[in-house]
């Protein structure tokens, strides 16, 4: 259901998205930027065309030095020219209409181009005559030695045809055509009857004064047309198209642009109806995890009562105060968690008493639950039959825990050493747990005594899997047994080990148990115990000490 | 000035005024707010040439690889012709020859013109052909007569030498082109501007930088209508003419050929027929022979013939030797040659 509800939201969220950017794209449509450049464009061309027409009359009165401005001119209005439909293609979608007016421009562009050219060339050769004729009057002038009336008519007839050709040149009109023509005509009617050497400088001066009447009119034809304002009816062409093209883009964008105003209301109106919706969810939510809050603090503080029940159960199946005879002992248990898997028991069977120590792998509860069947287990077999070595009760033990632990589907095992004190004063031991250490009081030195022996509760084992040993108990000698939780206290990454437990145990000379008991918890202080940790120290007292020992009643009493 | 060129000069001025008067349409309003073009009549000096501008802005790496590429004859059919075969930047950017010689021997239509102040021309080609130096750039290249060889070709070569692979990566974005080849030697061409002649410097004040004989030929050079058609900065570049305005040349020289057609064979106009871009006089000293047809050995021949068939006249020697004189103040700093 929830998986359902999710992707109908994601659908409606891409759904929105897509809307969104469809009309935001639509309303932008009209790039102001772009249509800003393509209004520079047709102003940047209006005034090269200007200026062209400016030039090209400014080089046909000679107030242009060289065409070399006509040129950069031509070039720079080419260009822009070219540039004319991408600038428009940018703001608007160019139509038939647009791209036949701007066809239209790009001919007229082309068509004045090759006019100014012609023009340059014809002017050139106008200009060139117009300038020569004064230099050839003069020349021809000069070589008019003669003073006769012939000769002042030629003087007269150079002299009109020089004006009338700049009369000519400057009006352009049909009359003073036609005078510049007549002059033309009276010099070369005198032309044959001149003199050789009057004749050779006439003939180039007549010349010039004919490329004038041929040229002028067609120079000022090319002024005219590379001055015409054809460039600019067809931009304005081109304009008022793209005008109407911008216009209605502009309306079409505003209109996307409206429509993209009132779905965002709508977006913001529902947004905030499922933030409403959203708050109503959420304080929903709440109360429901505080429900489930106070559900699990009661589950846990049943949990935890649960569980300080069963270390209450241990701690009832352990002996808080356990007692030997003729010994002074002192023990502690501390559990890593709520409920431990250390075990030590004492017991009494016939004329044995027996010390087990031991420690299950991991802890809490389930390790604190093999640790009461092998309690159980321990007390069950030596109750049957007090007489047993500790290697028999090992096997006894071992055929239980191994038995109920395949059947619990646990992964556990457990180390155990049984210790039989027997009367004569030698204690019998059999299982591999800890080493043993016994102070021995008449050599004053600490006697570590491996042990060895299967762990219990991993398989199945057949006599002979444990072996007993003895070793001997006297008066004055301290034993010791602990599990692993004291040797390996941590601290700054150094273990406490065997060697903190020897170091204390060697200042055991006339200490009672509690007194080296407390020693050894006073060393491990400054170390972390990250385990289990069980401490039993058992101090023979032997006769005369045990009756010493009665006048000091806070210590261990001697066994009734 | 002569009271006829006083009147000549006024008339011009007052015809202008009369003219703008009378051509110009009204001002229509400009929808940027741009200012209107300046006032036409500005006072200037009357100097019809001008000095060449300073190199513009190019970018060094495309310059270095044009370079290489212009001086690679790996580019051509054979192996053998390279553009600077026949534009040789040591004399005078042209080959010295009537007519050039291309791939397998071939010889080609019109003179070689020189590529030295190429970029400021209004085209390219005798003919301008080609309005751009990247459009003049590529078109010898596969000319049969030149370079005789294909832009696949030219690319494959280009692109099995790692040289090339890595100086195109670091001029252009898009490594080895055809558009880039182009871009490359044109901006090679574009450094090609040999500021710094006598004569540039006599324009920019330095009257000693012209002799006598150079001055009076300036003077001549005006005087006897030269100027008006080599002109600006270029002197000559920027305008087409007919060749034999006042004479016909070709009549005279006879064995016409397509190729004499000049601007008509691009336009198909009848009126271009015989038109040739107006070449540079820029370095003229160093590129002969002259004209589209090499016809021309030495300057004096050139005078000789331009003065009759452009301007109508027989120049007397000492005009034409002084006007030679004053050509070769023309000649400024040329490049040293060579690909790198």
């Amino acid at each position: 259901m929830t998986t359902r509800w999710f992707g109908l939201i994601a659908v409606l969220f891409v759904v929105a998205l897509a809307v969104s950017g469809f009309l935001y794209t639509r309303s932008r449509s009209t790039d102001l930027d772009a249509h800003a450049r393509a209004v520079g464009t047709f102003g940047q061309l209006r005034h090269l065309d200007r200026q062209l027409s400016t030039q090209v009359l400014e080089a046909r009165f000679g107030l242009l030095n060289h065409y070399d401005p006509l040129n950069v001119t031509q070039a720079e209005l080419g260009g822009a020219a070219a540039l004319l439909r991408d600038r428009l293609a940018a703001v608007v979608t160019v139509d038939a209409e647009l791209e036949k007016n701007i066809a239209a421009f790009t001919r007229s562009v082309d068509a004045r181009m090759a006019a100014v050219e012609r023009f340059k060339g014809e002017n050139a050769i106008l200009k060139n005559s117009l300038r020569y004729l004064p230099i050839a009057a003069d020349e021809v002038e000069g070589a008019l030695s003669d003073p006769g009336p012939e000769t002042q008519a030629t003087r007269r007839a150079i002299h009109d045809l020089v004006r009338a050709a700049l009369v000519y040149n400057l009006i352009g009109d049909q009359s003073t055509r036609d005078t510049h023509l007549g002059a033309l005509r009276r010099l070369s009617e005198t032309a044959p009857g001149q003199a050789r050497e009057v004749a050779s400088e006439l003939d180039p001066l007549l010349a010039h004064a004919r490329v004038i009447a041929e040229r002028l009119p067609s120079v000022d034809g090319w002024v005219r047309r590379a001055s015409s304002d054809e460039i600019g009816a067809r931009l304005a062409d081109v304009e008022r198209v793209y005008d109407r093209l911008f216009s209605d883009a502009a309306a079409n964008a505003n209109g996307y642009r409206r429509v993209l105003y009132a779905w965002s209301l709508c977006l913001v109106g529902m947004v905030a109806l499922a933030g409403l919706a959203l708050r109503r969810v959420y304080a929903d939510l709440e109360k429901r995890v505080e429900a489930r809050t106070r559900e699990l603090a009661r589950a846990l503080d049943a949990l935890w009562g649960e569980m300080r029940l069963a270390r209450k159960i241990q701690e009832a199946l352990v002996p808080a105060a356990p007692e030997l005879e003729n010994c002074d002992v002192a023990v502690t248990m501390k559990a890593a968690e709520e409920v431990g898997g250390d075990y030590y028991d004492v017991v009494r069977a016939g004329r044995h008493e027996w010390i087990l120590i031991g420690d299950v792998s991991g802890h809490g509860v389930p390790a604190g639950l093999v640790m009461m069947m092998c309690q159980t287990a321990v007390r069950t077999a030596l109750e049957r039959d007090p007489d047993l070595t500790p290697d028999r009760l090992l096997l006894l033990v071992n055929a239980v825990l191994t038995g109920n632990i395949r059947r619990l589907g646990e992964d556990k095992y457990m180390t155990m050493t049984a210790l039989r004190r027997d009367p004569g004063g030698t204690v019998m031991f059999a299982g591999a747990h800890q080493d043993i250490f016994v102070y021995r009081a008449e050599r004053d030195e600490v006697e570590t005594i491996e042990t060895t022996g299967l762990w219990l509760g991993l398989k199945d084992a057949t006599a002979g899997a444990f072996t007993s040993r003895t070793f001997t108990f006297s008066a004055g000698d301290v034993l010791v047994l602990y599990t692993d939780g004291i040797t390996e206290a941590v601290r700054d990454g150094a273990l406490f080990d065997t060697e903190g437990m020897r170091k204390v145990l060697g200042d055991a000379k006339g200490k009672t148990a509690t007194e080296i008991r407390d020693g050894v918890l006073g060393a491990l202080t400054p170390f972390e115990l990250r385990d289990d940790a069980t401490l039993l120290v058992i101090r023979n007292l032997g006769e005369t000490l045990a009756a010493g020992l009665a006048a000091r009643p806070e210590s261990a009493r001697p066994v009734a | 000035m002569s009271a006829w060129g006083a009147l000549f000069y006024g008339s011009a001025v007052l015809g202008f005024c009369f003219a703008l008067g009378c051509s110009q349409s009204a001002p229509r309003p400009e929808r940027t707010g741009r200012a209107s073009p300046p006032s036409a009549v500005q006072p200037v000096n009357r100097e019809p040439l001008a000095p060449l501008p300073p190199v513009g802005s190019v970018d060094p790496k495309r310059v270095a690889l044009g370079r290489r590429l212009f001086h690679e004859p790996a580019l051509s059919s054979d192996g053998k012709v390279a553009c600077a075969s026949c534009h040789d930047l040591a004399t005078g950017g042209d080959d010295g020859r009537p007519l050039p010689i291309g791939s397998g021997g071939k010889v080609g239509t019109v003179n070689a013109l020189t590529v030295y102040n190429a970029a400021l021309n209004l085209a390219q080609f005798w003919d301008g052909r080609a309005t751009s130096l990247e459009a003049q750039a590529g078109a010898p290249l596969t000319n049969p007569n030149e370079m005789a060889t294909t832009w696949p070709r030219i690319l494959a070569v280009l692109n099995a030498d790692p040289g090339y692979v890595a100086a195109f990566t670091g001029a252009f974005t898009d490594g080895i082109s055809e558009k880039n080849v182009r871009a490359a030697i044109a901006d090679f061409e574009r450094t090609l501007i040999t500021t710094g002649s006598p004569f540039d410097r006599f324009l920019g004040g330095d009257q000693q930088a012209l002799g006598p004989e150079q001055k009076k030929g300036y003077e001549t050079f005006k005087s006897v209508g030269c100027v008006a058609c080599h002109q600006g900065a270029n002197v000559g570049g920027n305008m087409y003419q007919r060749f034999g305005v006042l004479g016909d040349y070709f009549k005279d020289r006879g064995n016409v050929t397509e190729a004499d057609y000049g601007r008509y064979n691009v336009t198909k106009n009848e009126s271009d027929r015989f038109v040739f871009r107006v070449p540079s006089l820029r370095n003229v000293e160093h590129t002969a022979p002259y004209f589209h047809d090499g016809s021309a050995p030495t300057l004096t021949r050139a005078v000789e013939v331009m003065a009759r068939y452009q301007l109508g006249r027989k120049l007397a020697t000492e005009q034409i030797s002084s006007i030679v004189a004053f050509l070769t103040s023309l000649s400024g700093p040329m490049t040293r040659p060579g690909p790198s």
